[in-house]
């Protein structure tokens, strides 16, 4: 499925930035897909086979609440969103979705 | 030697970003494009093209990792306003519309056309209805440009056993409980995949903290961009009417009109380094160029008789209107500011900084240097509205300035500023006009 990972909320100049990892994430697992970024003005987009994955991400240049959304691309199908905040620290964020048959 | 002290009370807004779905905008390449997959066509990792839209099974692990393709997708911010009063009678209304450009590179674009006001006789005047009151609209756009940083890999070893720690210590807390979402028997993978969110939903609120403390001890800039880039200008047409004529027992004409453009130019740059603590130092440059027009300072008085008083009617009475005399003239003046301080990078609550200023106006005023100290103080945070997402803020910007400039008889003149400012929350990296 091709999947596009957008970003809303926050101040103007917040990114996040991270990695795609199968579920569950092992110690030492490697990700499937890198470069994964996302802020106003860009999205990224990339493709997964169906399964249970995790994005694992940081933010940077912004402080204060935002949301991180996975849709399908071409549909606009909702896959998955996560409610963050720099409130709960800038790095070990996780959203965790799963990518249907 | 000079003293002054400005009080500045404002209301403002800041500049979260309008939580609407983003409007597609014209995709480009990626900054990193996967190699022989591209967006539309992009064949699922690990999977032949021809099993899109087909069950596939999960990428095998050894698979080499793919960066994901980046597109452009522009879209409107939210408005940003600010009402600034002083106690010296000046005032600022500014309203300010952003719109991130959509790029595929490394840095986030924005562009802010701008309506702004100003007063040197209080609010009140920043609307009036009478014509000869009301004061221009000056017109301007400002881009912004951040460069953010780019942090380390995920799931690293070191993160992995932070997590796991913090983890410990919540399941730790509410071992007693046998509603405890935490347990110390989970597995370290259950254990390093939880977020600090869910720690806290969980009712674990020392999580954050404890988290921070592993933070402060990484090099990264967390809130603070690498590089922040603004530039902008703006532009007002104003009206002058006067009268021409020299001074003395003659006729003066009065029917001489001129309209004028007033514009400003400015600049801005933010570089900020990692600091320790949780803090982070910030190098900021500032250069401003404004060519403005100042209505002449000399003024003749025109009266005319206006009868008596009904309780003297030997009086006489005359309205008198001050009229200026002369045309206007222009004023020219660059500004160049550089300081360097540290700030708050966790919360952005705090910044401080020291530095150089100069102004160099054109004729006869005199060139001016000067070193200031701005301390800005976070002194509001709430939320946005339903609908929308990101705080509010409020800087209080406090800024002790002493310039020097050199009279004709070589010796200095002295003036110390004291500026307290309310500021919006891109107060903390202001825009070039601000």
């Amino acid at each position: 499925m091709n999947l596009e990972l957008s970003l809303m909320g926050g101040a103007a100049d917040l990114t996040v930035r991270g990695e795609v990892f199968t579920a569950p994430v092992a110690k030492g697992q490697k990700p499937i897909v890198t470069d994964v970024i996302a802020a106003a003005g860009k999205i990224s987009a990339f493709a997964l086979p169906p399964g249970r994955y995790a994005y694992r991400y940081h933010v940077s240049a912004g402080v204060g609440a935002f949301t991180v959304a996975l849709d399908e691309a071409g549909t606009g199908r909702h896959i998955a969103n996560d409610d963050e905040d720099t409130k709960f620290g800038y790095s070990g964020k996780a959203l965790a979705f799963e990518v249907p048959a | 030697m000079k003293c002054a002290v400005i009080i500045a009370i404002g209301l403002a807004t800041t500049s979260s970003l309008l939580a609407q779905p983003s409007t597609p905008a014209g995709g480009s390449a990626g900054e990193a494009p996967a190699a022989g997959s591209g967006v539309g066509s992009a064949a699922p990792v690990g999977a032949e093209a021809s099993d899109i839209g087909s069950p596939a099974p999960a990428a095998p692990a050894a698979a080499p990792p793919v960066p994901a393709t980046v597109e452009g997708r522009s879209r409107f911010l939210f408005p940003s306003l600010q009402l600034t009063a002083a106690t010296d009678a000046s005032a600022k209304f500014k309203v300010a519309f952003g719109y991130a450009i959509g790029n595929a590179g490394p840095g986030t674009l924005s562009i802010w056309p701008r309506l702004e006001t100003t007063s040197s006789k209080g609010v009140s005047t920043l609307f009036s209805s009478k014509d000869d009151e009301s004061l221009p609209m000056q017109l301007g756009l400002v881009v912004n440009y951040s460069l953010p940083e780019r942090g380390p890999s995920e799931n690293s070893d070191a993160e992995r056993a932070a997590m796991i720690h913090v983890y410990g210590v919540c399941a730790d807390r509410c071992a007693a409980d046998p509603k405890c979402p935490f347990k110390r028997a989970e597995s370290d993978d259950t254990k390093a995949s939880t977020t600090i969110k869910q720690l806290v939903n969980g009712k674990c609120t020392d999580a954050p903290e404890l988290w921070a403390e592993h933070e402060r001890a990484l090099p990264t800039r967390r809130s603070f961009p690498r590089l922040r880039v603004s530039a902008g200008g703006s532009y007002v047409t104003q009206e002058f009417r006067y009268l021409t004529g020299a001074p003395g027992p003659t006729v003066l004409r009065d029917d001489k009109t001129e309209k004028h453009t007033a514009f400003r130019l400015a600049a801005a740059a933010d570089y900020t380094w990692p600091g320790s603590r949780g803090a982070g130092w910030i190098l900021e440059g500032r250069a401003n160029y404004s060519e403005a027009w100042n209505a002449s300072s000399t003024t003749v008085r025109s009266c005319t008789p206006e009868g008596s008083l009904s309780t003297d009617t030997m009086s006489t009475l005359e309205l008198c209107k001050d009229k200026t005399l002369g045309a206007p003239t222009r004023k020219r003046l660059a500004t160049f500011e550089v300081t360097f301080g540290a700030g708050d990078a966790e919360r952005q609550s705090y910044r401080w900084a020291a530095g150089v200023f100069a102004t160099i106006p054109s004729g006869k005023d005199r060139n001016s240097i000067g070193l200031e100290l701005p301390v800005y103080l976070n002194f509001a945070a709430n939320r946005a509205p339903a609908g929308y997402t990101g705080d509010y803020k409020g800087f209080l910007r406090i800024t002790p300035q002493v310039q020097w400039t050199r009279r004709d008889d070589h010796t200095l003149d002295h003036v110390i500023l004291l500026v307290v400012e309310a500021l919006g929350q891109r107060a903390y990296f202001p825009d070039a006009l601000d």
